[in-house]
């Protein structure tokens, strides 16, 4: 096991981290920027080295300040939390080269799982169903035409190195292809490097189901069953929830072992995720695999009892999953509003300042994963992230008048947050039935708040 | 005493350390007087430029006379790694405590990732007070030395 770990990150994540590490009796060391300084990570690690300055790219995302740090401090793994440079193939290489521990998968699985187009390809390879798409990178217009073709409109053009929602853009008639493919390949360019692009059906009223794994290098590879991430805003999730009230124990079976045939596919080893889209008519595509930690982790801890972090960390340190599939299972169920500073009044345009007011939600069944506290600065360089607010049941019902009840309990003054905005979901006569899809948010709530 | 022999006294007070001159002759009474130097209006300017801690110095109170009190410029550090005195183990460190440095003179070493960074000064001064010890980690923005600026 390691003797010391430090975290390249920030905010909820580096604290939950720091959580894992502590009951694992590993030392902590963060790093932070100057803007952090007063940071809950910060204090409450054993070590913190601050490497630089508010801006990212002179601090988070400054790979030889973190590999300095920890050298100075003397840890023997990194963990980077999710975002920053948890998907970047270079870093995980130069902690390696430098004799510390990259906290996830190998670097030439990052890059192979980063390029969408290759990924998509080896998927298929193993036989999973993959959205009927293009099989290489999309020249240009005329190309993309031909493919569209084959699979008809509406499509959805990707960035090839993408993630995160950028360089995405739905066509649905031919008209509009010229415009929006120059639009998508701009956005590409400017967020990925590169704008390559590739196209794939648009699924209308798809559900995001989503597999969480685990993978040791004994090649024991374990699924925690599945989330369902629908409740989206322009591709950014907002809520999530374990189990999905879509999938019935068989289908969820199916696709458990469709996720763990990907990951053994791919002789990945690490915590991840097999993401799919699940149509109307419950045909499922695998769409592809994220290589970290993922912000969601906690309605699956929530659901199976299981640390995720604290088995990550062991996988990383060479030791193997003390238990079995038939040791996982899937108690009662959970539900997680990511809480924003963002005006949903407005937008949901980020919303730094400082915090006046603070209250905690408590009583059974609720977990609260913050860095915030009353007087703390949110800042404007880092993401609007406040809290993930996670209720569990054993009911689905339960957990959803449970997270009614938090939302109201829940006290943030000072800035806007999107509180307000999950009270409306977490009441809308669709969500309590558990029928929505990936466009619920755009077409079902944005559509009725015009007509208020 | 005419016009010549005050110039000449002006001129003999203005390269004296006397911050005061009276001289009463007969009925005539002279009082030459100058402003402390730490309050002159190119000093202020340049200690802020120069500068980059003006806290540290706000933070402790002026118990002395402005005059005897010089601008003091802390060194930071601008990267995360060890620090080192000395160009090499075997010979002596770039500066002491005493020692007079200009600007761009190398006052230390910061090693990160094996690449040896040297740190040199950007004010002109005394060096008052060495903050890290040799061989110890130092994080972004950590003080280094103190100059006492003239």
């Amino acid at each position: 096991m390691f003797a010391k770990v430090l975290i390249a990150n920030r905010g909820e994540i580096a604290l939950r981290i720091i959580r894992a590490c502590k009951e694992l009796g590993i030392e902590t060391v963060v790093v932070f920027s100057k803007e952090d300084e007063h940071s809950l990570p910060v204090r409450f690690a054993d070590e913190a080295i601050c490497i630089g300055p508010r801006e990212p790219a002179e601090s988070y995302l400054n790979v030889p300040r973190i590999i300095s740090a920890a050298e100075v401090a003397g840890a023997d793994a990194i963990h980077p939390g999710y975002g920053f440079l948890a998907e970047n193939e270079q870093f995980a290489e130069i902690c390696r080269s430098s004799g510390v521990e990259f906290i996830g998968p190998h670097a030439e699985l990052i890059k192979k799982l980063g390029n969408k187009v290759e990924a998509r390809n080896t998927v298929a390879r193993a036989g999973v169903p993959i959205i009927p798409g293009s099989e290489k990178i999309i020249q240009d217009k005329r190309e993309a035409a031909e493919v569209i073709s084959q699979i008809g409109y509406p499509v959805i053009l990707k960035a090839a190195l993408g993630g995160g929602g950028r360089g995405m853009r739905v066509v649905r008639e031919e008209k509009d292809l010229g415009v929006l493919f120059d639009l998508a390949r701009q956005e590409a360019k400017a967020s990925f490097g590169k704008p390559d692009l590739y196209v794939e059906k648009y699924l209308e009223r798809a559900t995001h189901i989503e597999f969480q794994i685990l993978a040791d290098e004994s090649r024991k590879v374990l699924h925690f069953g599945e989330r369902n991430c629908s409740i989206q805003r322009r591709y950014q999730k907002l809520m999530e929830e374990s189990p999905s009230l879509v999938l019935d124990e068989s289908l969820r079976q199916e696709m458990g072992k469709i996720a763990v045939k990907v990951t053994k596919e791919l002789g990945y080893i690490g915590a991840g995720t097999v993401e799919f889209l699940l149509d109307e008519d419950k045909k499922y595509y695998c769409m592809e695999m994220n290589t970290r930690l993922q912000v969601e982790h906690p309605v699956t801890e929530m659901v199976t009892g299981k640390d995720l972090v604290k088995d990550q960390i062991v996988i990383a340190a060479g030791d193997n999953l003390p238990y079995n599939q038939e040791d996982i299972k899937l108690q009662g169920a959970a539900i997680e509003c990511r809480i924003n500073a963002e005006d949903p009044e407005k937008n949901f345009a980020s919303c730094p300042g400082k915090i006046t007011a603070f209250h905690l939600p408590g009583g059974p069944g609720i977990r609260i994963d913050t860095h915030i506290y009353s007087d703390y600065n949110i800042s404007s360089a880092y993401d609007s992230l406040l809290a993930k607010l996670i209720t569990w049941g054993e009911s689905r019902e339960e957990a959803r008048v449970r997270m009614k009840r938090a939302l109201e309990e829940f006290v943030i003054e000072g800035i806007k947050t999107t509180i307000p905005f999950h009270q409306r979901i977490i009441e809308n006569e669709h969500f309590k039935k558990g029928e929505f899809y990936i466009n619920f948010v755009e077409d079902e709530l944005m559509k009725s708040e015009v007509s208020d | 005493m005419d016009l010549k022999q005050l110039q000449k006294v002006i001129e003999i007070f203005e390269s004296s350390c006397l911050s005061e001159l009276e001289i009463e002759e007969g009925e005539a009474r002279f009082r030459l007087a100058k402003q402390p130097k730490g309050l002159s209006a190119e000093n202020v300017v340049k200690s802020e430029v120069v500068s980059q801690s003006k806290e540290v110095q706000e933070a402790k109170p002026r118990k002395k006379p402005l005059r005897e009190k010089r601008p003091l410029i802390s060194v930071r550090s601008p990267l995360v790694g060890s620090f080192y005195r000395t160009p090499s183990p075997e010979e002596k460190p770039y500066v002491e405590v005493g020692d007079e440095v200009v600007v761009g003179q190398t006052l230390c070493i910061i090693e990160a990732m094996k690449v040896m960074n040297e740190i040199t000064s950007e004010a002109e001064g005394r060096i008052k007070e060495i903050l890290v010890k040799n061989g110890h980690p130092v994080e972004y923005d950590q003080e280094l030395f103190l100059i006492e600026g003239r």
